[in-house]
Protein backbone atom coordinates (compact mmCIF):
# COMPACT_ATOMS: atom_id res chain seq x y z
CA UNK A 1 0.00 0.00 0.00
CA UNK A 2 1.39 3.44 -0.89
CA UNK A 3 1.18 6.46 1.42
CA UNK A 4 -0.39 8.63 -1.31
CA UNK A 5 -3.85 10.14 -1.03
CA UNK A 6 -5.55 11.12 -4.27
CA UNK A 7 -8.31 13.48 -5.28
CA UNK A 8 -10.32 12.74 -8.41
CA UNK A 9 -12.08 15.75 -9.94
CA UNK A 10 -14.16 14.43 -12.79
CA UNK A 11 -17.62 15.44 -14.03
CA UNK A 12 -18.41 11.93 -15.24
CA UNK A 13 -19.38 9.88 -12.13
CA UNK A 14 -18.72 6.48 -13.70
CA UNK A 15 -15.26 7.54 -14.84
CA UNK A 16 -14.51 8.88 -11.35
CA UNK A 17 -15.67 5.62 -9.71
CA UNK A 18 -13.60 3.60 -12.19
CA UNK A 19 -10.48 5.63 -11.41
CA UNK A 20 -11.10 5.38 -7.66
CA UNK A 21 -11.49 1.60 -7.92
CA UNK A 22 -8.32 1.26 -10.03
CA UNK A 23 -6.26 3.32 -7.57
CA UNK A 24 -7.60 1.44 -4.60
CA UNK A 25 -7.45 -2.12 -5.93
CA UNK A 26 -4.16 -1.99 -7.84
CA UNK A 27 -2.19 0.69 -5.99
CA UNK A 28 -3.73 0.63 -2.50
CA UNK A 29 -4.46 4.35 -2.67
CA UNK A 30 -7.31 6.12 -0.92
CA UNK A 31 -9.09 8.58 -3.16
CA UNK A 32 -11.81 11.20 -2.72
CA UNK A 33 -14.11 12.26 -5.52
CA UNK A 34 -15.38 15.69 -6.56
CA UNK A 35 -17.35 16.59 -9.65
CA UNK A 36 -16.48 20.25 -9.81
CA UNK A 37 -13.18 22.07 -9.03
CA UNK A 38 -14.93 25.39 -8.31
CA UNK A 39 -15.50 24.94 -4.54
CA UNK A 40 -12.04 23.40 -4.20
CA UNK A 41 -10.41 26.36 -5.94
CA UNK A 42 -11.55 28.72 -3.22
CA UNK A 43 -10.08 26.65 -0.37
CA UNK A 44 -6.82 24.88 0.40
CA UNK A 45 -8.55 21.53 0.00
CA UNK A 46 -6.20 20.42 -2.81
CA UNK A 47 -3.15 20.71 -0.60
CA UNK A 48 -4.28 17.74 1.50
CA UNK A 49 -3.75 15.45 -1.46
CA UNK A 50 -0.58 14.03 -2.97
CA UNK A 51 -2.09 13.48 -6.42
CA UNK A 52 -4.95 15.15 -8.25
CA UNK A 53 -6.60 13.36 -11.16
CA UNK A 54 -8.63 15.89 -13.09
CA UNK A 55 -10.62 15.80 -16.33
CA UNK A 56 -9.84 18.20 -19.17
CA UNK A 57 -12.88 20.40 -18.56
CA UNK A 58 -12.13 21.03 -14.88
CA UNK A 59 -8.43 21.50 -15.55
CA UNK A 60 -8.93 24.05 -18.31
CA UNK A 61 -11.60 25.88 -16.30
CA UNK A 62 -9.29 26.23 -13.29
CA UNK A 63 -5.78 26.58 -14.66
CA UNK A 64 -4.95 29.01 -11.84
CA UNK A 65 -5.59 26.16 -9.41
CA UNK A 66 -3.70 23.45 -11.30
CA UNK A 67 -0.67 25.25 -12.77
CA UNK A 68 0.90 25.86 -9.34
CA UNK A 69 0.16 22.20 -8.53
CA UNK A 70 1.34 20.86 -11.85
CA UNK A 71 3.77 18.40 -10.29
CA UNK A 72 0.95 16.48 -8.66
CA UNK A 73 -1.77 16.98 -11.26
CA UNK A 74 -2.62 14.20 -13.72
CA UNK A 75 -5.02 15.04 -16.54
CA UNK A 76 -7.52 12.34 -17.46
CA UNK A 77 -7.60 13.02 -21.19
CA UNK A 78 -9.82 11.66 -23.92
CA UNK A 79 -6.89 11.24 -26.29
CA UNK A 80 -3.12 10.94 -26.11
CA UNK A 81 -2.95 14.42 -27.55
CA UNK A 82 0.28 16.40 -27.83
CA UNK A 83 -1.35 19.38 -26.17
CA UNK A 84 -0.78 17.74 -22.74
CA UNK A 85 2.85 16.96 -23.46
CA UNK A 86 4.10 19.12 -20.58
CA UNK A 87 1.54 17.70 -18.13
CA UNK A 88 1.31 14.23 -16.65
CA UNK A 89 -1.70 12.66 -18.34
CA UNK A 90 -3.53 9.41 -18.87
CA UNK A 91 -5.46 8.58 -22.00
CA UNK A 92 -8.81 7.31 -20.66
CA UNK A 93 -9.66 5.66 -23.96
CA UNK A 94 -6.56 3.46 -23.95
CA UNK A 95 -6.82 -0.23 -23.01
CA UNK A 96 -6.72 -1.21 -19.32
CA UNK A 97 -3.09 -2.44 -19.40
CA UNK A 98 -1.94 0.84 -20.88
CA UNK A 99 -3.84 2.86 -18.24
CA UNK A 100 -2.42 0.78 -15.38
CA UNK A 101 1.09 1.15 -16.80
CA UNK A 102 0.62 4.91 -17.08
CA UNK A 103 -0.55 5.25 -13.46
CA UNK A 104 2.32 3.05 -12.24
CA UNK A 105 4.85 5.12 -14.23
CA UNK A 106 3.47 8.41 -12.86
CA UNK A 107 3.59 7.09 -9.27
CA UNK A 108 7.14 5.86 -9.75
CA UNK A 109 8.20 9.22 -11.20
CA UNK A 110 6.63 11.12 -8.31
CA UNK A 111 8.37 8.98 -5.71
CA UNK A 112 11.65 9.18 -7.60
CA UNK A 113 11.39 12.97 -7.96
CA UNK A 114 10.65 13.41 -4.28
CA UNK A 115 13.53 11.31 -3.07
CA UNK A 116 15.94 12.44 -5.80
CA UNK A 117 15.34 16.09 -5.01
CA UNK A 118 15.58 15.73 -1.28
CA UNK A 119 17.26 12.48 -0.39
CA UNK A 120 14.46 12.20 2.14
CA UNK A 121 12.48 9.04 2.80
CA UNK A 122 8.71 9.02 2.24
CA UNK A 123 8.17 9.22 6.03
CA UNK A 124 10.58 12.14 6.35
CA UNK A 125 8.66 13.93 3.61
CA UNK A 126 5.42 13.31 5.58
CA UNK A 127 7.04 14.83 8.68
CA UNK A 128 8.50 17.74 6.72
CA UNK A 129 5.08 18.49 5.24
CA UNK A 130 3.53 18.73 8.71
CA UNK A 131 6.45 20.72 10.17
CA UNK A 132 6.09 23.18 7.30
CA UNK A 133 2.38 23.47 8.02
CA UNK A 134 3.28 24.66 11.51
CA UNK A 135 2.27 21.58 13.53
CA UNK A 136 3.99 20.89 16.85
CA UNK A 137 5.95 17.68 17.42
CA UNK A 138 3.06 16.30 19.48
CA UNK A 139 0.55 17.10 16.73
CA UNK A 140 2.79 15.51 14.10
CA UNK A 141 3.15 12.40 16.26
CA UNK A 142 -0.64 12.14 16.68
CA UNK A 143 -1.23 12.79 13.00
CA UNK A 144 1.17 10.08 11.84
CA UNK A 145 0.54 7.67 14.73
CA UNK A 146 4.16 7.67 15.80
CA UNK A 147 5.89 8.71 19.04
CA UNK A 148 7.22 12.21 19.69
CA UNK A 149 10.72 10.72 19.92
CA UNK A 150 10.34 9.29 16.42
CA UNK A 151 9.22 12.71 15.17
CA UNK A 152 12.30 14.27 16.78
CA UNK A 153 14.51 11.68 15.17
CA UNK A 154 12.95 12.32 11.73
CA UNK A 155 13.38 16.07 12.20
CA UNK A 156 17.03 15.62 13.11
CA UNK A 157 17.59 13.54 9.96
CA UNK A 158 15.73 16.03 7.78
CA UNK A 159 17.86 18.93 9.05
CA UNK A 160 21.05 16.94 8.60
CA UNK A 161 20.16 15.90 5.05
CA UNK A 162 18.95 19.32 3.89
CA UNK A 163 21.29 21.56 5.88
CA UNK A 164 18.23 23.48 7.09
CA UNK A 165 17.48 23.87 10.80
CA UNK A 166 14.77 26.49 11.25
CA UNK A 167 11.05 25.83 10.79
CA UNK A 168 10.79 28.84 8.44
CA UNK A 169 13.67 27.47 6.39
CA UNK A 170 12.05 24.03 6.19
CA UNK A 171 8.80 25.66 5.16
CA UNK A 172 10.52 27.60 2.34
CA UNK A 173 12.31 24.42 1.24
CA UNK A 174 9.02 22.50 1.18
CA UNK A 175 7.43 25.21 -0.97
CA UNK A 176 10.44 25.36 -3.30
CA UNK A 177 10.11 21.65 -3.92
CA UNK A 178 6.34 21.44 -4.24
CA UNK A 179 6.00 19.43 -1.01
CA UNK A 180 3.52 22.05 0.18
CA UNK A 181 1.95 24.90 -1.73
CA UNK B 1 46.68 33.98 10.66
CA UNK B 2 49.16 35.98 12.75
CA UNK B 3 47.70 38.55 15.14
CA UNK B 4 47.70 42.16 13.98
CA UNK B 5 50.06 44.39 15.95
CA UNK B 6 50.22 48.15 16.44
CA UNK B 7 53.33 48.61 14.31
CA UNK B 8 51.81 46.99 11.25
CA UNK B 9 50.76 49.17 8.33
CA UNK B 10 47.01 49.50 8.09
CA UNK B 11 47.21 48.91 4.32
CA UNK B 12 48.91 45.53 4.93
CA UNK B 13 46.19 44.62 7.42
CA UNK B 14 43.55 45.34 4.78
CA UNK B 15 45.42 43.45 2.06
CA UNK B 16 45.64 40.43 4.35
CA UNK B 17 41.86 40.36 4.94
CA UNK B 18 39.87 42.91 2.92
CA UNK B 19 36.67 42.18 4.84
CA UNK B 20 38.23 44.09 7.74
CA UNK B 21 37.46 47.36 5.88
CA UNK B 22 33.90 47.17 7.21
CA UNK B 23 35.24 47.01 10.79
CA UNK B 24 37.60 49.94 10.20
CA UNK B 25 34.62 51.98 8.99
CA UNK B 26 33.01 51.49 12.41
CA UNK B 27 36.01 53.33 13.88
CA UNK B 28 35.72 56.10 11.28
CA UNK B 29 38.68 54.84 9.29
CA UNK B 30 37.99 54.72 5.56
CA UNK B 31 39.86 53.68 2.41
CA UNK B 32 42.86 55.77 1.46
CA UNK B 33 44.76 54.84 4.63
CA UNK B 34 48.17 55.82 3.20
CA UNK B 35 51.15 54.23 4.91
CA UNK B 36 49.98 54.81 8.47
CA UNK B 37 50.58 52.14 11.05
CA UNK B 38 47.78 50.88 13.28
CA UNK B 39 49.12 52.95 16.16
CA UNK B 40 49.36 56.13 14.08
CA UNK B 41 45.79 55.68 12.84
CA UNK B 42 44.61 55.23 16.42
CA UNK B 43 46.42 58.34 17.61
CA UNK B 44 45.02 60.33 14.73
CA UNK B 45 41.46 59.16 15.37
CA UNK B 46 41.83 59.33 19.17
CA UNK B 47 41.05 55.64 19.43
CA UNK B 48 41.94 53.28 22.24
CA UNK B 49 44.60 51.28 20.36
CA UNK B 50 44.41 48.29 22.70
CA UNK B 51 40.65 47.96 22.23
CA UNK B 52 40.98 48.60 18.49
CA UNK B 53 43.57 45.84 18.08
CA UNK B 54 41.52 43.34 20.08
CA UNK B 55 38.45 44.05 17.95
CA UNK B 56 40.42 43.65 14.70
CA UNK B 57 42.03 40.42 15.88
CA UNK B 58 38.72 39.07 17.18
CA UNK B 59 37.19 39.75 13.79
CA UNK B 60 39.93 38.14 11.73
CA UNK B 61 40.68 35.16 13.99
CA UNK B 62 37.85 32.92 15.07
CA UNK B 63 40.08 31.24 17.64
CA UNK B 64 41.11 34.53 19.24
CA UNK B 65 38.81 35.84 21.91
CA UNK B 66 40.48 37.44 24.98
CA UNK B 67 37.41 37.44 27.20
CA UNK B 68 39.12 38.76 30.34
CA UNK B 69 40.83 41.61 28.53
CA UNK B 70 37.62 42.67 26.81
CA UNK B 71 35.64 42.66 30.06
CA UNK B 72 38.13 45.10 31.55
CA UNK B 73 37.40 47.81 28.98
CA UNK B 74 35.05 50.67 29.75
CA UNK B 75 31.49 49.49 29.05
CA UNK B 76 30.90 52.67 27.01
CA UNK B 77 33.64 51.59 24.61
CA UNK B 78 32.11 48.15 24.14
CA UNK B 79 28.59 49.50 23.66
CA UNK B 80 29.88 52.17 21.28
CA UNK B 81 31.41 49.50 19.09
CA UNK B 82 28.32 47.26 19.21
CA UNK B 83 26.16 50.24 18.38
CA UNK B 84 28.32 51.13 15.37
CA UNK B 85 28.15 47.51 14.24
CA UNK B 86 24.35 47.49 14.47
CA UNK B 87 24.27 50.73 12.47
CA UNK B 88 26.47 49.11 9.86
CA UNK B 89 23.98 46.24 9.55
CA UNK B 90 21.04 48.63 9.37
CA UNK B 91 22.49 51.20 7.01
CA UNK B 92 24.74 49.17 4.75
CA UNK B 93 24.71 45.42 4.77
CA UNK B 94 20.94 44.76 5.02
CA UNK B 95 20.00 47.36 2.35
CA UNK B 96 22.85 46.00 0.20
CA UNK B 97 21.49 42.45 0.34
CA UNK B 98 17.96 43.67 -0.24
CA UNK B 99 18.78 45.80 -3.28
CA UNK B 100 20.82 42.99 -4.85
CA UNK B 101 17.98 40.57 -4.12
CA UNK B 102 15.45 42.87 -5.81
CA UNK B 103 17.68 43.23 -8.84
CA UNK B 104 18.24 39.49 -8.95
CA UNK B 105 14.48 38.90 -9.06
CA UNK B 106 14.04 41.54 -11.71
CA UNK B 107 16.68 40.03 -13.96
CA UNK B 108 15.72 36.37 -13.49
CA UNK B 109 13.13 34.31 -15.31
CA UNK B 110 9.56 35.09 -14.29
CA UNK B 111 8.79 31.47 -13.50
CA UNK B 112 11.65 31.09 -11.01
CA UNK B 113 9.46 31.24 -7.91
CA UNK B 114 12.29 29.87 -5.77
CA UNK B 115 14.04 33.22 -5.73
CA UNK B 116 10.90 34.99 -4.57
CA UNK B 117 10.53 32.45 -1.75
CA UNK B 118 14.16 33.02 -0.75
CA UNK B 119 13.65 36.77 -0.80
CA UNK B 120 10.64 36.45 1.49
CA UNK B 121 12.69 34.29 3.82
CA UNK B 122 15.41 36.95 3.82
CA UNK B 123 12.81 39.62 4.65
CA UNK B 124 11.75 37.53 7.66
CA UNK B 125 15.39 37.32 8.82
CA UNK B 126 15.80 41.06 8.21
CA UNK B 127 12.77 41.89 10.30
CA UNK B 128 13.99 39.72 13.21
CA UNK B 129 17.46 41.22 13.03
CA UNK B 130 16.11 44.79 12.99
CA UNK B 131 13.90 43.97 15.99
CA UNK B 132 16.90 42.67 17.87
CA UNK B 133 18.89 45.77 17.00
CA UNK B 134 16.04 47.99 18.18
CA UNK B 135 15.79 46.04 21.40
CA UNK B 136 19.58 46.33 21.93
CA UNK B 137 19.52 50.07 21.32
CA UNK B 138 16.45 50.86 23.37
CA UNK B 139 16.84 48.40 26.18
CA UNK B 140 20.08 46.48 26.57
CA UNK B 141 22.58 49.24 25.73
CA UNK B 142 20.59 51.98 27.40
CA UNK B 143 20.08 50.07 30.60
CA UNK B 144 23.66 48.79 30.82
CA UNK B 145 24.97 52.34 30.46
CA UNK B 146 22.55 53.49 33.15
CA UNK B 147 23.57 50.69 35.50
CA UNK B 148 27.24 51.45 34.88
CA UNK B 149 26.76 55.15 35.49
CA UNK B 150 24.86 54.54 38.71
CA UNK B 151 27.14 51.92 40.21
CA UNK B 152 26.50 52.17 43.94
CA UNK B 153 23.23 54.08 43.51
CA UNK B 154 19.93 52.25 43.77
CA UNK B 155 17.88 52.44 40.53
CA UNK B 156 14.11 52.06 40.42
CA UNK B 157 12.55 48.95 38.85
CA UNK B 158 11.21 51.17 36.06
CA UNK B 159 14.77 51.86 34.97
CA UNK B 160 15.62 48.18 34.72
CA UNK B 161 13.37 46.24 32.38
CA UNK B 162 15.92 44.26 30.50
CA UNK B 163 14.67 41.21 28.71
CA UNK B 164 16.85 38.24 27.97
CA UNK B 165 18.68 39.56 24.92
CA UNK B 166 20.06 36.13 24.03
CA UNK B 167 16.75 34.56 23.09
CA UNK B 168 16.54 35.21 19.36
CA UNK B 169 20.21 35.12 18.39
CA UNK B 170 20.34 31.44 17.58
CA UNK B 171 17.14 31.66 15.59
CA UNK B 172 18.51 34.52 13.49
CA UNK B 173 21.85 32.80 12.96
CA UNK B 174 20.15 29.50 12.16
CA UNK B 175 17.97 31.21 9.59
CA UNK B 176 20.94 32.93 7.96
CA UNK B 177 22.71 29.55 7.81
CA UNK B 178 19.58 28.06 6.23
CA UNK B 179 19.41 30.86 3.69
CA UNK B 180 23.04 30.32 2.69
CA UNK B 181 22.48 26.55 2.40
CA UNK B 182 19.39 27.05 0.29
CA UNK B 183 21.40 29.06 -2.21
CA UNK B 184 24.32 26.67 -2.20
CA UNK B 185 22.53 23.33 -2.04
CA UNK B 186 18.94 23.72 -3.17
CA UNK B 187 18.66 26.56 -5.69
CA UNK B 188 17.09 25.54 -9.00
CA UNK B 189 15.84 27.31 -12.12
CA UNK B 190 17.38 30.04 -14.23
CA UNK B 191 18.81 33.16 -12.63
CA UNK B 192 21.38 35.91 -13.16
CA UNK B 193 24.58 34.23 -11.99
CA UNK B 194 26.52 37.39 -11.10
CA UNK B 195 23.70 38.88 -9.05
CA UNK B 196 23.04 35.57 -7.35
CA UNK B 197 26.69 35.33 -6.28
CA UNK B 198 26.56 38.97 -5.11
CA UNK B 199 23.53 38.23 -2.92
CA UNK B 200 25.13 35.08 -1.55
CA UNK B 201 28.45 36.83 -0.75
CA UNK B 202 26.61 39.64 1.02
CA UNK B 203 24.64 37.15 3.13
CA UNK B 204 27.78 35.19 3.98
CA UNK B 205 29.48 38.43 4.98
CA UNK B 206 26.56 39.29 7.28
CA UNK B 207 26.68 35.77 8.74
CA UNK B 208 30.39 36.06 9.57
CA UNK B 209 30.02 39.56 10.99
CA UNK B 210 27.03 38.64 13.11
CA UNK B 211 28.80 35.60 14.48
CA UNK B 212 31.83 37.68 15.57
CA UNK B 213 29.61 40.44 16.90
CA UNK B 214 27.49 38.02 18.94
CA UNK B 215 30.62 36.81 20.71
CA UNK B 216 31.18 40.32 22.03
CA UNK B 217 27.50 40.95 22.73
CA UNK B 218 26.74 37.63 24.42
CA UNK B 219 30.03 36.77 26.11
CA UNK B 220 31.19 40.24 27.11
CA UNK B 221 28.32 42.70 27.30
CA UNK B 222 25.63 40.35 28.65
CA UNK B 223 27.77 39.12 31.59
CA UNK B 224 28.73 42.74 32.36
CA UNK B 225 25.07 43.65 32.28
CA UNK B 226 24.09 40.74 34.53
CA UNK B 227 26.88 41.61 36.92
CA UNK B 228 25.85 45.27 37.14
CA UNK B 229 22.26 44.23 37.61
CA UNK B 230 23.13 41.79 40.39
CA UNK B 231 25.10 44.57 42.08
CA UNK B 232 21.95 46.70 41.99
CA UNK B 233 19.97 43.90 43.57
CA UNK B 234 22.55 43.57 46.36
CA UNK B 235 22.64 47.29 47.13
Amino acid sequence: MTDHIALIIVRDTLRALGMKHLLSSLFGMDASIAQDATPIASSNECDRFDMIFVDEYNCLSHLDLFIPRKSKTIILANTDADKYISWQHINCNADIDHIVESVAAILKDMEHNNSAQTGLSAREIDVLKLVAQGLTNKEIADNLNISVNTVLSHRKNISAKLGIKSVSGLCVYAMMNGIIN
Amino acid sequence: MALINKNQKLSDVILEDPSIITVLNRFNIFLGVGDKTVEQACNEGKLNSEFFLIILNTFTNEEYFPEKLLKNFDVKLIIGYLNNTNNYYKQFIIPNIESHFNLLLKRSEDDNTNLELLRKFFLEVKSELLNRIASDTNTLFKETLLLDKNKGNRLSDDDIQITNGETTDDAIEDKIDDLVNMFIIHLTGKYDTNLCVAVLFAIISLKKDLCQNNRIRNRILMPIHHYLKSQQAND
